[in-house]
């Protein structure tokens, strides 16, 4: 039977098999994880059924401790139950989980691996969560690709009902979960076949019900406990079998043979990688592409880690192995290794002692560490990792992917060494977050996936700031299946959708020789040449790019979308890629954007159809002149006479550097100084406001509802004018308290994000001689570009004017807080934010004696994310002291 | 909670360590009794906060000048805390009203100078916009695919009841004093402090630059009442609750209908947008409705006995 090819990332896969598969799901939102309860949620309100044609019943719960509880209530009264969780959510699981699993409660958790909490919080991708609940009682299966989850999600579903032991099911978190990737969708006669309703009906049979009562959960005494703890010692003999069956069986019905253990590389293999998870698919490739040089390496891949079964991984082993390195992408601080290292010296170690080893002399075993918080792990750091077992004394507890000059954990990678990439076309998008990048990049994998027979793989890399921030968007096209959860860095074609990214980031390093790059500018053709940095210049020359530039941003507002220029990209890069032949692509992109904006009403499809027809005859190709001929340089990513740790790690992170600074240079206890917004100039406005003071009342409003610190006023005496820039604004305070003063309302021009909420909010009307207003008003949006440097300048000098003297006012007013320095500036929130002027006159009333204690959401993201947070202080070191507070 | 127990804590040392310190003659009697004074006056007004750093300046001055005394050492790393400090727990309505609810109600119930500012989307605004209680009643969300059944949770008339909280709700773009006022008098009030600050979200589905009119359109249609609820008033035989904002002038989905996360199930469900959207306007008339009556009670002569018991529980 043939199964429909569909893209998809890991939540999505997981979903399609766990709600076809139960009745009941609780569930609590938790990145990366949460996309799995919405699509479950989504199904369901269309009706959507499972397997057996009921609708699941999908409930959000007040966290995932109640989710967990209702999970267990559930199981209990007998329905088939999931939920999906990942990081401290599952932590927050962990008292039920005993339960569920003390109770030989038959459920599959689908899990997003991700990082805790410890010194920082970080939303990526690692082991920690799941490797905390190891003792738990719930059996745990790795899957490794997307294809893996949708195929685990069914596996583990008829294993845990046939073992009646709990399952997590998990992935890697912002790897896994969120790749794209064009896969096999497994159909309802496939689930059909694998899930044996006698189980089912079993699992029914052994519910709590008054019609046949028991007594569950009883409280034990000395006497019997322990004894009662080992009941289910033969469920857990006998799971890695029943498992081992199931994938038997599914082999035999979609065709994908998997096992407890899968070795891949030389059957003769002196050296050993044992893994889990989407790094083993990297390791995977270069174990194939270092066996074709004429290595004998080996990997093995743990699918099924608990119950852990010694048999079935010796017999994969080979006999010829000498040498194993261990990896685990988790940290247990003070333990002799991580989880899996110590299973694995167990198991060789007991294995040579009951004489099932394949070999008599032990090994060479070592541990280590790789991708904590979704840290790349590339085919180079795969080397390494080989390339230490051939050290006479090879790195025990080591670390790769990071440079540790503190304990020297670290081993040394060839950055250069690569796998080849024939036949496979890779691209690369900087977008800025919210212009709708990722969306369409999604879309247009989709589309290819869909209109050609390759195979289709896309990532996003953003970081978990909001709007304003850019968005790296990696995607990769070719006849193979793609097994590649890295990043890309040399890719066929670049796009910058932001022309002052190219005075931040250095891109082009990403492009291959003879690549294309496509900018945005508002320049055309012939002139957009002078405006590229020398350095960006330099590098198309060297590498023989192909340069196509559109106006994209003009193009949007001329429309009237706006800044969401993604479509307009996304057709330039049909176009110019010529993957899939124009005009189908142009039918395809138009099927896509009614599907995203259809609920948003005809007119928005209008205008994104308008769009996608423009784009067309917009991309103009650009000539590389054979010299550097611009006059501009990337200027230094913070001032010069910045903080030393602003100058030498702060900035590194802003230039997107931050993989290669060391671990000596961070704080032990996770605590970094504050304001450093301030240093990070993000330009991202294209419109700010420009003050006109004849019309202004002076109120404050337009400060007060800033959500950025980015508009602020100030009343001080006419001396301080000295000095002032020409263009500097000022005017005759009002106010008797003021008398005699000087009043200015600044903005900052390249902290502004151009939101226009002081516009909208202002009350200082122009009115023309009708009386009626003219529409202009005490402040009025202007392009920045222009007025930039201007700005700046002003802004500085305003900066340099003492504060208004708080004698002089009453702080409970809306001016008068205004008159307070905020202590809260620039943030990474979105444009417009309602949170954010709250906080900010929170500082400004109480900053100098604040504690603020943060719960996590939001206002500990735009509070608290690197590489700059936006607390600050006053001229005497006091300002709020922060942290974040998890619930 | 912990951090404000550990600045009692230290204030309590510290004022313990100035009487010792006075005791040994190394600190100027009548400094230590104006810093006691104001440390116990505990006045939230800036000028009076500036006055004693300057106190305590001079305080560390004098005691760095004794090198050999414990108890000057002692004090020198606490005397910071016979400066008011101001302890704020910040966090949108998952938190509040959802996964930190149960922590949030005991801090408020503790009685401890805490101030709680719960920045309320409606949503689940970091995780990309799911459901919590605080969303109301027809909107959708994640989560909420089929749009929102059950009414907001009222965050503000829970901790009310305890009688001792400051509450206020307000919305910056519906007015603007009425907030600046409520975060002065939350801070100054002695007891536990919650703001409820109406926030609006893209997760709202709507140009945000408007936001703060959207403000002005959910108090006007009375989805979010402005008020301050200040236990002090009781002593002066005053209602503590104070309502700030008028009778709704415009129906509820006038302002909901602004928002996508409203118009959306019209489009997808229009039959049952229409059912949510017409239990929805009540929600936001009655909510009104119970805080007039509420503000308007006469406090000062609340005397038992004015409720009849209903019939059936009649003994």
């Amino acid at each position: 039977m043939k199964r429909k090819m569909v893209t998809t990332d890991g939540n999505g896969a997981a979903a399609h098999s766990a709600h076809a598969t139960n009745e009941v799901i609780a569930i609590y939102p938790i990145t990366p994880s949460s996309p799995m309860g919405e699509i479950a949620d989504a199904k369901t309100a269309k009706g959507e059924p499972n397997i057996w044609g009921t609708v699941p019943s999908v409930t959000e719960m007040q966290s995932e401790a109640g989710a967990a509880g209702a999970v267990h209530g559930a199981l209990a009264a007998g329905a088939l139950t999931t939920t999906f969780t990942a990081s401290q959510g599952l932590l927050l699981m962990i008292p039920n989980m005993y339960k569920i699993a003390g109770e030989l409660l038959p459920t599959v958790f689908h899990i997003t691996a991700r990082s805790l909490a410890c010194h920082a919080l970080s939303i990526f991708g690692d082991h920690s969560d799941v490797m905390t609940c190891r003792e738990t009682g719930f059996g745990m299966l790795c899957s490794c690709s997307v294809q893996e989850v949708m195929d685990f999600a069914l596996i583990s579903q008829q294993a845990t009902l046939a073992s009646r032991v709990p399952f997590m099911h998990f992935f890697d978190g912002f790897r896994t979960s969120h790749e794209e990737q064009k896969v096999e969708e497994l159909t309802f006669d496939d689930m059909r076949a694998m899930i044996d309703d006698e189980l089912v009906a079993q699992h029914r049979a052994r519910a709590l019900t008054p019609d046949r009562p028991v007594m569950g959960g009883t409280a034990q005494n000395p006497d019997v406990y322990f004894q009662g703890r080992e009941t289910c010692n033969p469920f857990y003999l006998a799971t890695p079998k029943i498992v081992e069956e199931t994938m038997d069986k599914f082999a035999g019905i979609v065709g994908r043979q998997y096992k407890l253990f899968d070795y891949v590389g030389a059957p003769d293999a002196e050296k050993v990688i044992i893994m889990m998870g989407s790094g083993a698919e990297t390791a995977h490739e270069t174990v194939d592409y270092l066996n074709a040089k004429g290595a004998k390496v080996g990997l093995i891949k743990v699918r099924l880690y608990r119950p852990f079964s010694t048999k079935h991984f010796m017999a994969v082993l080979p006999k010829t192995v000498k040498k194993i390195a261990v990896l685990d992408r988790t940290k247990e601080p003070g333990a002799l290794g991580e989880p899996l290292y110590l299973d694995i010296r167990t198991a060789v170690g007991e294995a040579m002692a009951d004489g099932i080893a394949p070999f008599d002399k032990y090994p060479v075993i070592v541990g280590g560490r790789y991708g904590l918080g979704s840290k790349e792990f590339t085919p180079a750091m795969v080397k390494a990792v080989y390339d230490n077992l051939d050290a006479a004394k090879p790195k025990r507890g080591f670390t790769v992917g990071i440079v540790d000059d503190v304990t020297n954990t670290s081993l040394n990678v060839d950055d250069l060494f690569q796998i080849p990439s024939e036949g496979m076309y890779r691209a690369m998008f900087y977008g800025l977050g919210s212009d709708g990048t990722v969306g369409a990049n999604r879309n247009s994998i989709k589309i290819i996936g869909e209109l050609t027979d390759n195979y289709a793989q896309a990532y996003f890399v953003y970081d978990s700031r909001k709007a304003g921030t850019i968005t790296v968007s990696h995607l990769r096209f070719g006849k193979k299946q793609i097994q590649r959860p890295y990043l890309i860095n040399q890719a066929d074609f670049v796009a910058c959708h932001n022309p002052s990214f190219l005075e931040k980031y250095d891109m082009l390093s990403s492009a291959r020789k003879g690549g294309t790059f496509l900018l945005t500018s508002f320049h055309g053709a012939d002139k957009v040449w002078d405006t590229l940095p020398q350095e960006v210049q330099k590098q198309m020359i060297a590498k023989k790019l192909k340069f196509y530039v559109i106006d994209a941003i003009s193009l949007a507002q001329e429309i009237g979308l706006g800044g969401r220029i993604n479509v307009i990209i996304q057709t330039a890069f049909f176009k110019i890629s010529n993957i899939v032949p124009l005009d189908k692509a142009v039918v395809a992109i138009k099927d896509a954007i009614r599907k995203t904006y259809g609920k948003r009403g005809e007119k928005v499809i209008e205008m994104n159809n308008a769009a996608v027809d423009k784009a067309v005859s917009r991309v103009y190709e650009v000539k590389v002149p054979a010299k550097v001929t611009s006059k501009t340089k990337m200027p230094p990513v913070v001032p010069a006479d910045a903080p030393e740790f602003v100058r030498t790690v702060t900035a590194e992170l802003m230039a997107m550097r931050g993989d290669s600074v060391p671990v000596s240079k961070f704080p032990v206890d996770g605590r970094f100084p504050v304001g450093t917004t301030q240093y990070e100039k993000r330009n991202i406005a294209v419109n700010i406001p420009v003050w006109q003071p004849e019309l202004c009342l002076q109120c404050g409003m337009c400060s007060l509802v800033c959500p950025h610190a980015t508009i602020r006023i100030k009343d001080y005496d006419p001396k301080s004018l000295q000095g002032a820039p020409e263009a500097f604004k000022s005017i005759d305070a009002k106010g008797k308290e003021f008398k005699g003063m000087k009043f200015t309302v600044q903005v900052a021009p390249e902290d502004c994000t151009g939101c226009g909420a002081c516009v909208q909010t202002c009350p200082g009307a122009e009115r023309g001689p009708d009386k009626q207003p003219t529409g202009r008003k005490a402040i009025n949006l202007e392009m920045q570009e222009p007025i930039r440097e201007r700005e700046r300048k002003n802004y500085a000098f305003f900066l340099s004017i003492p504060n208004t003297d708080a004698v002089l006012f009453k702080a409970n007013t809306v001016k008068g807080s205004q008159l307070i320095q905020p202590l809260f500036e620039y943030s990474g929130a979105c444009a417009g934010c309602g949170e954010t002027a709250y906080v900010k006159l929170l500082t400004q009333l109480f900053g100098d004696r604040a504690y603020i204690g943060n719960a996590t959401g939001c206002s500990s993201i735009y509070g608290g994310n690197l590489p700059t947070t936006p607390y600050t202080t006053r001229k005497d070191g006091r300002g709020p002291t922060w942290c974040n507070s998890l619930f | 909670m912990g951090m404000r127990l550990t600045v009692d804590q230290f204030r309590q040392t510290a004022l313990f360590l100035l009487d010792k310190v006075v005791e040994t003659g190394c600190v100027d009697k009548a400094l230590a009794a104006e810093i006691r004074a104001a440390t116990l006056a505990d006045d939230p007004e800036q000028v009076a906060i500036e006055a004693q750093r300057g106190r305590i300046e001079q305080l560390k001055k004098q005691c760095g000048k004794q090198g050999d005394c414990a108890d000057c050492k002692q004090l020198l790393t606490v005397a910071d805390y016979l400066v008011r400090k101001s302890v704020w727990a910040v966090g949108g309505d998952g938190w509040a009203y959802d996964i930190g609810y149960g922590g949030l109600d005991h801090v408020l119930a503790s009685g401890k100078k805490v101030n709680v500012l719960v920045l309320d989307t409606e949503v689940y605004s970091n995780t990309g916009g799911q459901m919590s209680k605080s969303t109301p009643r027809a909107a959708v969300a994640k989560f909420a695919a089929a749009g929102k059944q059950a009414p907001k949770k009222d965050l503000g008339l829970l901790a009310m009841v305890y009688g001792s909280i400051y509450v206020a709700k307000v919305a910056m773009g519906a007015n603007a004093s009425q907030a600046v006022k409520a975060f002065a008098e939350a801070e100054a009030y002695t007891g536990p402090s919650l703001i409820i600050a109406y926030s609006h979200c893209i997760n709202h589905g709507f140009n945000l630059t408007t936001g703060y009119e959207e403000q002005k359109k959910a108090v006007a249609s009375g989805h979010w009442p402005l008020y301050r609820f200040d236990p002090r008033l009781k002593e002066q035989g005053k209602n503590p609750l104070q309502l700030d904002s008028k009778p709704p002038t415009i129906e509820f989905s006038e302002y909901a209908y602004n928002e996508d996360r409203y118009k959306s199930l019209k489009q997808s469900k229009p039959e049952v947008a229409a059912e949510l959207m017409k239990l929805a306007n009540r929600d936001a008339v009655e909510r009104y409705v119970l805080m007039e009556q509420l503000a308007g009670l006469k406090c000062g002569q609340c005397q038992p006995g004015a409720a009849e018991p209903s019939p059936e529980t009649k003994e």
